[in-house]
């Protein structure tokens, strides 16, 4: 049986604008069929407690690991167990840069610009920051893939500085 | 309600509430409940669940006022803490991802929409990952490269995800 070529199509917009109108014609807002008022209002107390708590541990943790990072003789961080728990590829990458900079500080040549790198850099403060939501949200995809992007990044800076010493190396 | 005078006095509940008064906080929840329970109700398709998802974000919220600064809308900051709420929720009850590439052919629960030309029922019944890209795309206006960070997929497949979800919305509503 043949139809007609434009029947489906047209069919098929008149179907679109038809579904287009129903999703606007959706209330705007859904009300719950219930108070969700008392069931949360008993834990709020604890729960700002908690927070001030969990939030002065979070700083005192910043500063700790700023101190370290501060260090000019910091060495490879043995307590990483108790950063938050973040993405394996963040690890990785965080232990390669921990490596690369013990590579890098060691050198005879020394590196041009080290010194920036590790100190209190844009890098470290983003990712502290990305650290402090995933507190809030520890599986939230968009932060994990932004606290890898920063570590890699860092990284990446850290490797560049170093080959370029090393090209530099060559003319001395 | 003028939108200033509400402005003004949502102003001075939310100083109140960072102050720690739980009747502003309450008066704060009274008011900006509906769009996180719509939001939530949407993306998880189920009362409980949505209440839930609404309890958590308002914890959250009360947490986090504190550092919560006036430059941004609060209705803006409080909507965007339920959309995640309801996303981790999800991702936590079903243990998985919220998308996999068998979700791209599986179909609406329709007993859920027995002949119903309901809108909001029948974007219930959508499979739980399209759904998801649909209501966050159609309803909630992300892009589908917001969508793609939020749900962790990537951009084409936000994009499949909301056209296989047109088609089956046209289905249902053409057989209510």
């Amino acid at each position: 049986m043949h139809e007609h070529p434009g029947q489906d199509t047209v069919s098929d917009e008149a179907r679109d604008e038809a579904l287009d109108k129903a999703v606007r014609a959706l209330p705007r807002e859904l009300a719950p069929a219930r108070d969700l008022w008392p069931a949360m209002a008993a834990r709020l107390p604890a729960q700002r407690q908690q927070h001030w708590r969990g939030q002065t541990s979070l700083w005192v943790a910043a500063a700790v690991l700023a101190a370290v990072w501060l260090s000019p003789w910091r060495l490879p961080l043995e307590s990483d167990n108790a950063r938050n728990p973040v993405s394996d590829a963040a690890d990785t990458l965080h232990a390669q840069w921990q490596a690369a900079y013990e590579t890098a500080r060691t050198s005879a040549a020394g590196i041009p610009g080290l010194a920036y790198l590790s100190q209190g850099h844009e890098w470290d403060t983003a990712i502290a920051q990305v650290h402090a939501a995933l507190v809030d949200f520890p599986d939230d995809p968009y932060l994990l893939a932004q606290l890898e992007r920063l570590h890699r990044e860092r990284l990446q800076a850290l490797r560049q500085a170093i080959q370029t010493a090393g090209r530099f190396e060559r003319y001395y | 309600m003028h939108g200033k005078a509400m402005s003004e006095d949502a102003s001075n509940l939310i100083r109140a509430a960072q102050a720690g008064d739980v009747d502003a906080f309450r008066a704060l929840h009274r008011q900006f409940i509906g769009p996180a329970y719509t939001v939530c109700r949407r993306l998880l398709a189920e009362d409980a669940r949505a209440e839930d998802a609404c309890q958590e974000t308002f914890l959250k919220v009360w947490q986090q006022l504190p550092g919560f600064r006036h430059e941004s809308s609060f209705g803006t900051w409080v909507h965007s803490i339920a959309t995640r709420c309801a996303i981790d929720l999800w991702r936590r009850e079903r243990g998985t991802r919220l998308l996999d590439a068998h979700d791209l052919d599986s179909v609406p629960d329709t007993r859920i929409v027995p002949h119903e030309k309901d809108t909001e029922r029948a974007i219930a019944a959508l499979p739980a990952q399209a759904r998801a890209v649909f209501v966050l795309f159609a309803l909630e206006g992300h892009t589908h490269q917001e969508i793609a960070g939020l749900l962790g997929i990537a951009e084409g497949s936000s994009r499949a995800h909301y056209h296989r979800a047109r088609s089956l919305l046209k289905e249902i509503l053409r057989d209510a």
